[in-house]
């Protein structure tokens, strides 16, 4: 019998091996087990998460052990070409249990990382089939600070579509001494993934299952219609206008009628019968509602259902895994989803005992529906905002109605514009895995071949409906189709080489070659004016008219590297560690002359627990290993074609109608080439230990480090006299990255009751050394409002950018004594910083004025378990950054007709004298934040502090209670085990943030923390089930 | 290495350039530039050769219009609060110098490649010199110190050439440009889009004229006589005439008509927008067929400009003194221009259907006249997905200007008989009956119903002046108010009032006037000796630096 070394209990499917030999069996339900063994011959036992065992037959017929399950520490964890003892490691290496992984639903792994990893921080999309913006340690450059992928061997910048439940190890590889070995793309870390392989013993085929219930967690506050009236009567009266608008009524007190329709505009009574809503006659009657248009763009109890089927086993000879995935979600808005097929099949045979030849493959289809972009002043969560709450959905027959009629605004209906888009796809198809042959030339020698692929397909189908309720609308409808192609090879070739001397000297060396080519197109076209706009009419171009068709095609990537590279680890005793690595790397993105770079890097380790003046100074702790590392990395992010100055050639940027008709295309510039741009580098220090305490009760691993990136590939941008082609990254900047990671976890047992809490903590500072010049301003994303982020010598990457706001003027007194901005500065007015003390408000008055970086972010998991029961409470934050809530433009100032956010009444400054002359004016609420209602102000929602906020924020991402059958009782039903739980996500978030999600993901790397509209977290329940049968 | 070669793929390299017909085209993408579109990232009205923004909006002719939260930059501009970092001067900067940029690399490609022929090489470089000279002459009238960029400057290979001082006024190199064209540029063209020498000649003539004065009003009477020559040339060509109602100049069917001496062309089609008249895509009622976006209205103060007396002569003295009414029909004498130039409540709206005030976004922030010159006739409405788009060509050069400039030089030179007999030729045309706008009465059965009657829609009252024009302010007075009446809304205003060096006290005064309807104008005053020109965006010097240093500096008026 096997058992378990604490709870006694017997364990099933542990491998039982006769030492040098291939006999072995498993342990059935009871823990038993029979295999035919000499009386001088050793038994080795193993099973996953236990340490193995080694145990003489002694001449005995029963042989019980019991493995204990506390000792992990031989773990084996892939780190590059090769695996290494999680023991050894020296760099700065952060491993993630796949089931801690898999506590999280989400539709990628690197969603699920979120708050798992000290040093890596991770925003979310909560987009259904929305991807993760994962930055580890920092920002290295300008350009492009995303981590490279390492799956099965088989490199990767895209993380969609791969199914997380696949997962068996993840590792993130956060400094240089430890990802060098992938030398140029390691700069911004490496995330290295290994799926799920067989096991030895019998085939185990399992079934886990989870469905959810989605709910919004915040809402939109909105005014009512009412409300909205209010505030345009007072936004008026303090303009010094008459107060008027095309639907309301004011009484001279500021009373407010709602007439019975809004179109016609302000009616109270209309002949319904002239309703016509026809391109030649548009006469859509609608009454007027008071819509709460948050409510009506979402659902509750959105389903999210995921279902995983899998087989894995092993024999001597073959290993296999299959699975089958199927995952769908609905979004919290309505008729968002996205659903996702994929299958897995890995697989490993051992030929002649020193050939092993295998494959790892995977094939998914995603598919996401329906129409939400994050960021985009139109989507359901700014309409919520803004569209007009006199408008319903629909209007007196029951078309959709809209916002034609006066002072009504311009926003889509928000409801209209979800269902209109709701047969809009994109069908995302991904071939992902290698073949790879393994060879023991002699002993302690191997070589080993692997070629991967990564195959993407992806096609969208943008389905365009007409709006003829829209006041800016058409009876136009259309379709466009957009289909992307790319793929990526990679062959490796590796030689490694491990022995142990004397007992004392362990060696490892591996050495190799790699070559990748990546390569895709895009191609779309569309076309307007279908006969009918059914689905399935509209979703053929075919059946568009001819005469409205439109193209494009063109390249998105293509580049090759070669790469030759090396890695030696040398061991003394368990007790001192070292690792060199070295790589070159020739890259097609540089000219020849300058196309290779060498990465070195090097680390070393100390375990002092093996000294005797240590064991006997801490006896407490148990295990203690510092470390060094230091190493080089680089970056090649620059578009493939940076060194050549190209030409393009279309209609808008080229064409002209020299002969008065038709159209004439010529060539202009596209982008400016550097031939003499060479790689950017990122040299890292880490300084750090990893320690056991207490009876292993406590670990801890704590980092210190740094990240200079130098000769940092920027594209300068280029004086605008030189023309409008992209301009071209050359070799000019640095930037500092500097920071702690530290992780810790505690568990204990008392009696049946066990648990253990788990932190991780992690910080950086981030500094702009150099740009092109000390002056440089590179200035972020620009919307209605000029770029609020600019970049620049001394911050941060990506810094807020404006006026400050010091408060709002309570007198015209105060005003007297500021400094004039040209005619704004009055009563109930923001009170504007003079920065440059120059005696005037103006452009040079605009500062840096907030920091989208953290100043630390953390993640909290808490696990209890009693006998059978389970229960996890996971929670990760971020202190410090702040956010910019662009939301904020247009729900608290005059920047639409539309409706408003609650603030803009109820927290305004009001004069409680209004009649009064403004110079007069007596603020009727001091404490006021938001400035006063005024018709005209188009100054207030310039870019300031206003609008921005602090985006810290706590959430208590999952807590989980899970049901473990017991052995007997699987037993009894004929299973190999069974869970069930109930699972509670997003529960609670803690956050000032006065939008709907503090979790901002913006994309580019220049403008980080805009929050112009986004898909919220919902608030999910779900339950789940695992089943396995062995 | 022939692994690691990767050669551009989808673009095209200079090298495959080198070649006559890769120097056509590099000529064409040039012209791409001429109407401001064709930046990246860059919406069409920021950068737009109609200048409805800043030759429009911030002259006394017209307001932002639609409301008050939309495009608050325009906003700003229309307030003479300009900011270096706004959006609209920071992408007309861009578009502008990118036209020069691709002027100077078809220069330099003209000159490179052997196979193009001498003949066909003058005529590229002379043609890329007139539109470096168009460009250059937008800018110096945006800013009071652009720089100027020739091929000499230009090196495509090299992104730090063109980084040069701003050092002064340019109009000696734009002249030289504009010289340069007319003197090998043919009387005339195959394709219509191209310049003639006389196009040239005019060109050069405006950039004179825009130096007739200075910045208090005094004339330059030697560059106003080396104008005379120029605009004599033209008129005795006898190649233009003035085309016999007004309001063809405004129409897509009557393109290139015999009054347009230089035209930007447009196109548009069912498939593509990309070369229809995309800047002036938001200055369109914010009602159906367009929808979009009620921009660009006209102010009471240029409405009231086109009242005349009963003689059917303008007011320039008094003509604000009271309002033409909009709530009630106005039955006094006006000139017929009016109704093809601004939309106002009553009148058939181009052919479209009665203006009403649902025509306007919001009533009481912008009141109730709407543009309509650039707006295509109904006939071309909807071609393209966005229906609002048409070919209508913008008359940048017509031949009722030379006319009116010379009137202009006349003026100052004393010969006021030859003034007036100019100024009367473009009343005359605009006297025509027949071009009088319909009076129009709307049908029950939608907005599209109407039916149009026999008699004005107005009391059209029009004539020529007839008296002798003997004291010199007057008849300047009379002049500049023909020009105003003539071309309001074709974004001059702002430049007109910028040469004849009368900003401050013309815009202050309308500020005064206008503000009592638009309460926003409440307040803002127009900084005499600042506002007459833009301030360089910030970016753009931001993008200047060498060793540490800007190139460009501001406008001082703006430090």
């Amino acid at each position: 019998v096997v058992t378990d070394k604490e709870t006694g209990e017997p364990l099933i499917g542990a491998s039982v091996l006769v030492k040098g030999t291939s006999k072995g069996t498993i342990t059935s339900f009871d823990g038993t087990y029979t295999l035919d063994a000499t009386s001088d011959e050793v038994l080795l036992f193993s099973y996953t998460g236990y340490s193995a065992l080694e145990e003489p037959v002694s001449g005995r017929t029963t042989v019980d052990v019991s493995l204990d399950p506390g000792q992990l520490l031989d773990e084996i964890v892939v780190t590059g070409y090769t695996a290494q003892s999680k023991r050894d490691i020296t760099g700065a290496v952060t491993t993630v249990d796949s089931e801690e992984l898999l506590a999280v639903p989400a539709t990628t792994f690197s969603q699920q990382l979120q708050g798992r990893a000290s040093g890596v921080s991770i925003v979310n999309d909560a987009t259904p089939g929305g991807e993760a913006t994962v930055r580890i340690r920092g920002f290295g450059t300008i350009g492009n600070n995303n981590p490279l992928y390492i799956i099965d061997g088989v490199p990767s910048t895209n993380q969609s579509t791969l199914n997380p439940n696949d997962i068996e190890t993840l590792q993130v590889l956060k400094d240089a001494s430890a990802a060098s070995i992938y030398g140029s793309r390691a700069a911004n870390g490496v995330i290295i993934i290994t799926t799920k392989q067989g096991k030895l013993g019998r085939p185990k085929i399992s079934y886990s299952t989870y469905y959810g219930l989605q709910s919004a967690t915040n809402d939109v506050e909105s005014l009512n219609a009412r409300e909205l009236g209010e505030y345009l009567y007072l936004a008026d009266l303090y303009a010094g206008k008459t107060p008027a608008h095309g639907q309301y009524t004011f009484g001279s007190d500021g009373s407010v009628t709602i007439p019975r329709y809004v179109f016609p505009s302000g009616a109270n009574s209309v002949d319904e019968s002239l309703y016509s809503l026809t391109p030649d006659n548009i006469y859509a009657i609608t009454e007027s509602a008071d819509t709460y248009w948050w409510g009506e763009v979402t659902q509750d109890n959105a389903p999210i259902v995921n279902h995983q089927l899998s087989a894995s086993g092993a024999t001597e000879s073959a290993r296999y895994a299959l699975s089958l995935n199927y995952f769908s979600q609905e979004a919290i808005t309505r008729f968002v989803s996205y659903d996702r097929v994929s299958l897995r099949a890995n697989t490993e045979f051992t030929v002649a005992n020193r050939l092993k030849v295998g494959e790892n493959f995977t094939f998914a289809l995603g598919n996401r529906k329906g129409g939400f972009g994050n960021n985009q002043e139109q989507n359901a969560v700014s309409g919520s905002y803004k569209h007009h709450p006199l408008l319903p959905i629909y209007d007196i027959a029951g078309n959709f109605a809209g916002s034609r009629g006066a002072n009504l605004g311009n926003n889509f209906n928000p409801y209209a514009s979800l269902f209109r888009d709701q047969d809009d796809r994109t069908w995302n198809l991904r071939g992902f895995g290698n073949v790879y042959a393994d060879l023991e030339i002699i002993d302690n020698l191997s070589v080993r071949s692997s070629f991967g692929i990564d195959l993407n397909t992806s096609r969208r189908r943008d389905i365009g409906r007409p709006q003829p309720e829209y006041v800016e609308g058409n009876f136009i409808n259309s379709s466009s189709a957009t289909n992307n192609y790319s793929y990526q090879w990679v062959w490796s070739n590796t030689l490694n080489y491990s022995h142990t001397f004397n007992d004392v000297h362990q060696l490892n060396a591996n050495i190799g070659v790699e070559a990748i080519e990546q390569f895709g197109e895009f191609f779309s076209a569309g076309r307007q004016r279908f006969a009918f706009q059914t689905t399935d009419v509209i979703s053929y171009l075919d059946l568009g008219d001819a005469s409205t068709s439109s193209n494009g095609g063109n390249v998105f990537t293509d580049y090759a590297l070669f790469s030759q590279f090396g890695q030696f680890n040398y061991s003394y005793n368990d007790r001192y560690l070292a690792q060199f690595t070295v790589r070159n790397d020739a890259s097609s993105r540089f000219r020849q002359a300058s196309n290779s770079a060498i990465f070195p890097a090097f680390s070393l380790g100390w375990r002092l627990t093996e000294e005797p003046f240590f064991q006997n100074a801490f006896p407490f702790i148990s295990d203690f290993k510092l470390r060094y590392g230091w190493g080089q990395t680089g970056n090649q992010d620059i578009g493939d074609y940076n060194a050549y100055t190209t030409y393009l050639s279309n209609i808008y940027a080229a064409g002209y109608p020299i002969t008065g008709a038709g159209s004439n295309i010529g060539f202009s510039d596209a982008s400016f080439g550097n031939p003499n741009a060479k790689w950017e580098t990122t040299t890292s220090n880490n300084l750090g230990f990893d320690a056991r305490m207490f009876n292993d009760k406590l670990e801890l691993e704590l980092d210190l480090w740094n990240r200079i990136t130098t000769d940092m590939l920027l594209q300068v941008p280029i004086t605008f006299t030189a023309g409008d082609g992209s301009s071209p990254a050359i070799n000019v900047g640095q930037v500092t990255n500097r920071g702690l990671d530290l992780a810790l976890t505690y568990s204990d047992n008392l009696g049946d009751f066990r648990y253990s809490v788990t932190g991780n903590f992690s910080t950086y500072r981030n500094n702009i050394d150099a740009l092109n010049t000390e002056e440089s301003r590179i200035f972020g994303y620009s919307s209605r409002v000029p770029s609020m982020t600019v970049t620049q010598v001394g911050y941060p990457i990506s810094s807020f950018y404006g006026f400050n706001v010091l408060g709002i003027f309570q007198s015209q007194a105060e005003v007297e004594t500021w400094p004039e901005y040209g005619d704004y500065n009055a009563p109930g007015k923001f009170r504007i910083e003079d920065v440059n003390g120059d005696g005037q408000i103006n452009d040079e008055d605009r500062t840096v004025i907030g920091n989208p970086h953290p100043d630390y972010t953390y993640g909290l998991n808490l696990n209890i378990g009693y006998k059978n029961f389970e229960l996890t409470l996971f929670g990760n934050g971020s202190q410090g950054n702040d956010v910019f809530n662009y939301v904020r433009f247009f729900a608290d100032f005059n920047s639409f007709q539309g409706n408003r956010s609650r603030r803009a009444l109820y927290e305004a400054w009001q004069p409680s004298n209004p009649s009064a002359p403004r110079s007069q004016w007596v603020a009727a609420n001091p404490n006021a934040t938001t400035p006063i209602m005024d018709a005209n102000d188009q100054i207030s929602s310039r870019v300031s502090t206003y609008l921005l906020e602090d985006g810290s924020y706590f959430r208590l991402k999952n807590v989980q209670l899970t049901y473990n059958l017991p052995a007997t009782l699987a037993q009894r039903w004929g299973l190999g085990g069974g869970q069930i739980y109930v699972q509670g996500q997003n529960m609670l978030t803690i956050t000032n943030y006065s939008g709907l999600n503090p979790e901002i993901q913006t994309g580019a790397d220049t403008t980080l923390g805009f929050d112009g509209g986004y898909m919220p977290v919902s608030r999910t329940i779900i339950f789940g089930l695992n089943v396995s049968l062995q | 290495d022939d692994f690691l070669t990767k050669a551009p793929q989808a673009q095209f390299s200079t090298v495959a350039l080198e070649t006559p017909e890769g120097v056509e085209g590099i000529l064409l993408g040039a012209y791409a530039m001429v109407d401001g579109t064709g930046l990246n990232g860059q919406a069409p009205w920021e950068n737009d050769i109609h200048n409805w923004v800043f030759g429009g909006i911030a002259s006394d002719n017209a307001l932002k219009g639609t409301d008050a939260g939309d495009q608050p930059e325009q906003s700003f501009i229309e307030a003479y609060d300009f900011n270096s970092f706004n959006n609209h001067i920071r992408n007309k900067w861009r578009g502008l110098y990118k036209g020069v940029a691709r002027t100077n690399d078809a220069i330099n490609s003209a000159e490179a490649v052997e196979a193009l022929g001498e003949d066909r090489r003058r005529q590229i470089i002379a043609e890329a010199r007139f539109l470096r000279g168009l460009f250059h002459f937008e800018a110096q009238k945006m800013w009071k110190f652009p720089v100027y960029i020739d091929n000499t400057v230009y090196d495509i290979n090299n992104v730090e050439s063109t980084k040069i001082p701003n050092d002064g006024k340019i109009w000696d190199q734009i002249e030289a440009d504009f010289e340069a064209a007319a003197a090998v540029l043919p009387e005339t063209q195959s394709e219509v889009g191209r310049p003639t020498s006389y196009a040239a000649k005019a060109f050069l003539a405006k950039a004179k004229m825009y130096q007739g004065w200075d910045e208090n009003g005094n004339a330059n009477l030697s560059k106003l006589q080396e104008a005379k020559p120029l605009l004599e040339d033209i008129i005795n060509s006898n190649k233009y005439s003035l085309v016999s109602k007004f309001s063809d100049n405004f129409l897509v069917r009557t393109n290139n008509n015999a009054e347009s001496i230089w035209e930007v062309q447009f196109t548009v089609s069912s498939a593509t927008g990309d070369n229809a008249n995309q800047g002036v895509g938001l200055a369109h009622p914010y009602i159906a067929p367009w929808g979009c976006c009620g921009f660009y209205q006209a102010s009471q103060n240029l409405v009231n400009a086109f009242k005349t007396d009963a003689n059917g002569l303008p007011l320039p003295d008094s003509y604000n003194d009271e309002n033409v009414t909009w709530e009630t029909e106005y039955t006094g004498p006006l000139d017929p221009r009016l109704d093809h130039t601004v939309g106002r409540p009553g009148i058939l709206y181009k052919n479209f259907q009665i203006h009403g005030t649902d025509f306007i976004r919001d009533l009481s922030y912008a009141g109730p006249y709407s543009s309509m010159k650039h707006v295509a006739e109904p006939e071309v409405f909807g071609i393209n997905g966005w229906g609002n788009l048409s070919a209508n060509g913008y008359r940048i050069m017509r031949y009722g200007m030379v006319l009116l400039w010379l009137a202009e030089v006349e003026v100052e030179l004393g010969n006021l008989d030859r003034a007036q007999e100019l100024v009367n030729l473009i009343r005359a045309r605009a006297a025509n009956a027949e071009d009088f706008v319909p009076k129009a009465t709307q049908g029950a059965d939608s907005r599209q119903s109407f039916t149009v009657l026999s008699e004005p829609a107005a009391n059209y009252t029009i004539s020529e002046y007839t008296a002798p024009w003997t004291d010199q302010d007057m008849a300047r007075k009379a002049v500049r108010f023909e020009s105003r009446l003539e071309f309001a809304m074709e974004g001059h205003r702002f430049f007109d009032l910028q040469r004849w060096g009368i900003q401050a006290e013309v815009l202050n005064d309308y500020l005064q006037s206008e503000s009592r309807y638009r309460v926003y104008l409440q307040g803002k005053t127009f900084v005499e000796g600042k506002n007459e020109f833009y301030p360089i965006p910030t970016e753009a010097i931001d993008r200047s630096y060498i060793d540490g240093q800007p190139t460009l500096t501001q406008d001082p008026s703006y430090n």
